[in-house]
């Protein structure tokens, strides 16, 4: 069998179709992650009582469990008994998933850099009058997200990559739209490979990016 | 005026503070001298509210703060009559020299940004930096640091300006740059300085008072002349041992 170049070329607007979906689950799931990421680290970088033990509790079941398997017990398995779920889009349970397990991995990256900024620092800011928030958002946050960025850059890239896995619930991703494809062509090398190129197209440039983001903020001080 | 009133303080079971009382008229300098561990840093932190006191009253002209729970209005109000150099000079790192002097009048004294950056640019100069300006504390030396952190501490515009050690993390070179800044502050005998320093010439020189403080409590109080003449063995021993 030899490989179609013509055919292969062809392929990569038909993937593209679903680029669209891949970028809006992955942007969506980002934002929340990065939310429930920074409420989780908060509960515990504070120590509130119980949230704190039930923040440890989530932080290592995702982290410590398949995706995939995550995404199976939700979307059929939760079905089961929850109405809500099984009227559920496979866009917005895809979100869901997604949004929870990556934010395990986002709040462990803020916690580190919140832990990194030295204690003087808030003592410093409440010693000259500064109140906690305004401590926190003038001087702790932004010195934190200088050492969160690699990090939460990282577990974006992730993400970004585990949005492929989706399409097993019904998300019309990339993915999606190849399989579609291959399946009545069965040229499933040149249809994959350009599956491949695609990705590792973009998350170059994700990885450009957060080079650029940390030099940017290397330079600051 | 600085009023300190049965002033305790206990980390769990451990007692720091046992009962402290000092007064400090407006303007007076003070030096706090003893051996580590003896709770100066807590006095400070606790007048400063960095620490919560356990038992007590600290007043500062209009504001009396007892110990127990305090609304954070009452709090804030003590922490704007007061400011602290740290030992480890705690300049806010993601912020330049000025945006650091510049940062209690933005943010607690409501002044706008082109009024803040003349008076933060006046305090800049009189520390001797004013071409420091647009420098991160990372890019300065230790003294440079130090001298910010008092310029920042002048900034909030107190009426009891509190030094935690402020010379011991420096290279002895730097030393006197610092010194130099604080003599020109107590000269001027506008605010109450409370010096915790380890600098024996430097606190004999520059202080109306020196107290000596031992195991949670105030051993003796005096001019320099009495302190360093004290007839108390441990002081004797203490000021013989540091003092160059
Ligand atoms: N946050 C804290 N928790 C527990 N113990 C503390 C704390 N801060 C200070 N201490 C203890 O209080 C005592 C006095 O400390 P400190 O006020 O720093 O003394 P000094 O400044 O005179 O060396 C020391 O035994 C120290 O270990
Ligand atoms: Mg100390």
């Amino acid at each position: 069998m030899n490989f179609d170049i013509e055919y292969f070329f062809s392929m990569f607007p038909i993937i593209l179709s679903g680029f669209p979906t891949t970028v809006e689950v992955a942007g969506v799931s980002l934002v929340f992650s990065v939310i429930i990421g920074f409420i989780i680290a908060a509960f515990r970088y504070y120590n509130i009582p119980v949230l704190k033990q039930l923040s440890i509790v989530f932080v290592s079941f995702f982290r410590s469990t398949p995706f995939i398997a995550q995404l199976f017990v939700f979307y059929y398995g939760i079905a089961q008994v929850s109405r809500i779920v099984r009227n559920m889009s496979s866009f917005w349970a895809t979100i869901i998933v997604l949004s929870l397990s990556f934010a395990a991995y986002m709040s462990e990256d803020i916690r580190g850099a919140i832990m990194s900024v030295d204690k003087g620092q808030f003592e410093a800011g409440l010693s000259i009058g500064l109140s906690t928030w305004q401590t926190i958002y003038r001087i702790i946050i932004p010195q934190a997200v200088r050492v969160a960025i690699p990090g939460m850059m990282n577990s974006f890239a992730n993400l970004f990559k585990s949005t492929s896995l989706c399409f097993i619930v019904g998300l019309k991703d990339m993915i999606a739209y190849c399989k579609n494809e291959t399946n009545v062509s069965f040229r499933y090398l040149e249809g994959y490979m350009a599956v491949l190129i695609i990705y590792w197209i973009i998350l170059s440039l994700i990885s450009y990016l957060q080079s650029r983001l940390e030099k940017y903020m290397n330079k600051a001080y | 005026m600085l009023k300190i009133e049965g002033l305790k303080k206990s980390f769990d079971s451990l007692q720091v503070l046992k009962g402290i009382d000092l007064t400090v008229e407006k303007g007076q300098v003070v030096s706090i001298i003893g051996p580590s561990g003896a709770g100066k840093s807590t006095l400070l932190r606790c007048i400063n509210y960095l620490e919560k006191p356990t038992e007590g009253t600290i007043t500062i002209g209009d504001v009396i703060l007892k110990s127990g729970h305090n609304r954070y209005k009452k709090v804030s109000a003590l922490r704007r009559k007061t400011a602290m150099v740290f030992q480890n000079y705690n300049l806010f790192k993601n912020k330049t020299a000025l945006q650091n002097i510049m940062e209690p009048m933005i943010m607690c004294q409501g002044m706008n940004l082109k009024e803040a950056e003349d008076k933060a640019m006046e305090i800049l100069t009189s520390i001797g930096l004013k071409d420091k300006r647009d420098v991160y504390p990372a890019h300065m030396s230790g003294g440079q640091q130090q001298r910010v952190g008092i310029g920042r501490a002048m900034a909030v515009n107190p009426e009891v300006m509190l030094f935690d050690e402020p010379t011991s993390s420096l290279d002895p070179e730097l030393v006197n740059e610092v010194l130099e800044v604080i003599r020109a502050l107590a000269s001027k005998h506008t605010m109450t300085l409370l010096i915790v320093t380890h600098e024996m010439r430097f606190a004999k020189e520059v202080s109306d008072r020196i107290v000596f403080m031992e195991d949670g409590l105030i051993v003796q109080e005096g001019t320099p002349e009495e302190i360093f003449n004290s007839m108390n063995p441990r002081i004797q021993r203490f000021v013989g041992s540091v003092s160059v």
